[in-house]
């Protein structure tokens, strides 16, 4: 079950936490190809189609105060500095307004403004054309949006991150986002030369539309990813979800042909408002009712739970209608909290103690209690070893 | 979002992980805490029921969780199953996250 190391192709373990050097020498593993992959030039880029249709003024005060914006952020020094107080201004982008109340047509482009404070549209405008020396916004018709945003703090786990840890924000380019588990490869040729990102059937594969080779990106389509910039891996296999009255499902689950140069082995976690990384074990464990366990995810990041049952059966739902029955599940909770919430599908479960061992794969919530497949179930069912 | 944890909690992340040393007598355990097919069976044809599993309480005893979506009246939910005490749990679907 567990990974082979070669001393050629794996690094000491005992590299300092946190630095880049830990995610070396996963050089021996053969990248994909584009003969795998989704052609790039069929990913239409929709933001630019959009951005093509709008007032050149609009995109020119857009630009104006991305250049403040840029200023700012050079003079803060981690506190918010008295300009962008003054400015109260976190973010700009361009979106459609309402008819109502911005001025223009119901769907026309409105400069959004994001900020740090409460404010009315006409007050931003008079303020920003006084900080900014924009003359287009002493005009009262000019469509601009206020949005109240307040501090846009990093979201860690939800950032694009190369090389891409463990618990990070990923997922197919159709989805909205998912976790990032850890790293297998194949248990035979030519399988067995490739490092691959393993996760949900739902996070990599779309729940089961694919196609095989699909991009998977990191980070994840709705934290920002963009295709096929963030590619990271392709899909490699799924094991299908049956969705059909009476039939029981044991995993969700995937693999993405991972580039070796863009994942690491390790996980991630926030320690500080700094991302540290660990290792988890490479022999998977049983779980059993009792047994603490840990995972790190895109959305509760680092939580800790107890295995509440095994032998669990649950019919989860995909949306759609779509309804999957699931045996021999794994049920786990957090005493006043949420072991997951959407998002963490994929996590990777493992025992919180020194062995850090895998246990399961995080799938499914509800009601307060997150279910996930045995690790070894999915182990066996895509034919890898872990990468740990 | 984090759930926080109480300092010092993490560090044994920052060691590498230790090896694992394969314990005996466990099967015996986690048979007792599966139900049998047909009991799941039964119990999943229950409108409503969307989940089934056996737990233990606060003081070590098996009990058998249904996860139940819909709210209002449980009263015709079963009070024991197998000989063990049912706990309804749910109020809300169990979702793919």
């Amino acid at each position: 079950m567990a990974t082979k190391k070669s001393p050629s192709e794996f690094q000491d373990p005992h590299a300092d936490n946190g630095q880049e050097g830990m995610a070396s020498d996963l050089s021996g593993f053969e990248a994909p190809d584009d003969d795998n992959a989704m052609g790039s030039e069929a990913v239409e880029s929709e933001t630019e189609a959009f951005l093509f249709g709008v007032d050149s003024q609009i995109m020119a005060v857009k630009s104006e105060l991305e250049k403040l914006l840029t200023g700012l952020s050079r003079e803060s020094d981690g506190v918010q500095s008295q300009a962008a107080l003054d400015a109260n201004i976190t973010g700009v982008g361009v979106g459609v307004g309402d008819g109502e109340s911005v001025a223009g047509a119901p769907g026309d482009p409105v400069l959004e403004v994001y900020t740090l404070e409460p404010e009315s549209n006409g007050e931003l405008r008079g303020r920003l054309a006084s900080v900014a020396g924009v003359s287009a916004l002493s005009d009262g018709d000019f469509p601009i949006k206020a949005v109240h945003t307040g501090v846009i703090d990093a979201q860690p786990h939800r950032m694009r991150l190369r090389p891409a840890p463990g618990g990070i924000s990923c997922g197919h380019f159709a989805i909205t986002a998912g976790t990032l588990g850890c790293l297998v490869r194949g248990r035979s040729a030519p399988r067995i030369n490739r490092l691959m990102v393993l996760s949900n059937n739902h996070v990599l594969a779309n729940t089961n539309a694919g196609p095989l080779g699909a991009n998977i990106l990191q980070p994840g389509p709705f934290d920002g990813g963009n295709n096929p910039a963030d590619r990271i891996a392709i899909l490699e296999r799924f094991v299908p979800i049956n969705f059909a009255a009476g039939s029981n499902n044991v995993v969700d689950c995937a693999t993405g042909w991972a580039w070796p140069d863009r994942v690491r082995r390790e996980l991630m976690y926030i320690s500080g408002g700094v991302i540290r990384y660990f290792r988890v074990g490479s022999v998977p464990v049983a779980a059993a009712p009792g047994m603490q366990v840990g995972k790190s995810g895109r959305t509760t990041q680092l939580t800790r739970g107890g295995v509440t049952a095994v032998g669990v059966t649950v019919n989860v739902n995909y949306g759609g209608g779509r309804v999957g029955r699931f045996v021999n599940q794994i049920a786990v909770r957090t005493p006043g909290g949420n072991f997951s919430a959407g998002g963490d599908s994929g996590s990777l479960i493992w025992t919180w103690d020194a062995r850090r061992a895998p246990v399961a794969l995080l799938f499914a919530g509800g009601g307060g209690t997150t279910f996930a497949n045995p690790i070894a179930s999915v182990l066996a069912r895509l034919d890898v070893q872990l990468v740990t | 979002m984090a759930t926080s944890l109480p300092p010092g909690a993490t560090d044994f992340l920052d060691s590498d992980p230790l090896p694992v040393t394969r314990q005996a007598g466990g099967d015996a355990a986690v048979a007792a805490d599966r139900l049998p097919q047909v009991v799941i069976d039964r119990l999943m044809g229950i409108a409503g029921v969307d989940g089934v599993w056996i737990e233990r309480d606060a003081g070590g005893q098996r009990v058998v969780v249904l996860h139940y979506t819909p709210r209002g009246s449980r009263a015709h939910l079963p009070a024991t199953v197998e000989g063990m005490p049912t706990r309804i749990v749910g109020g809300e679907p169990i979702r793919a996250l």
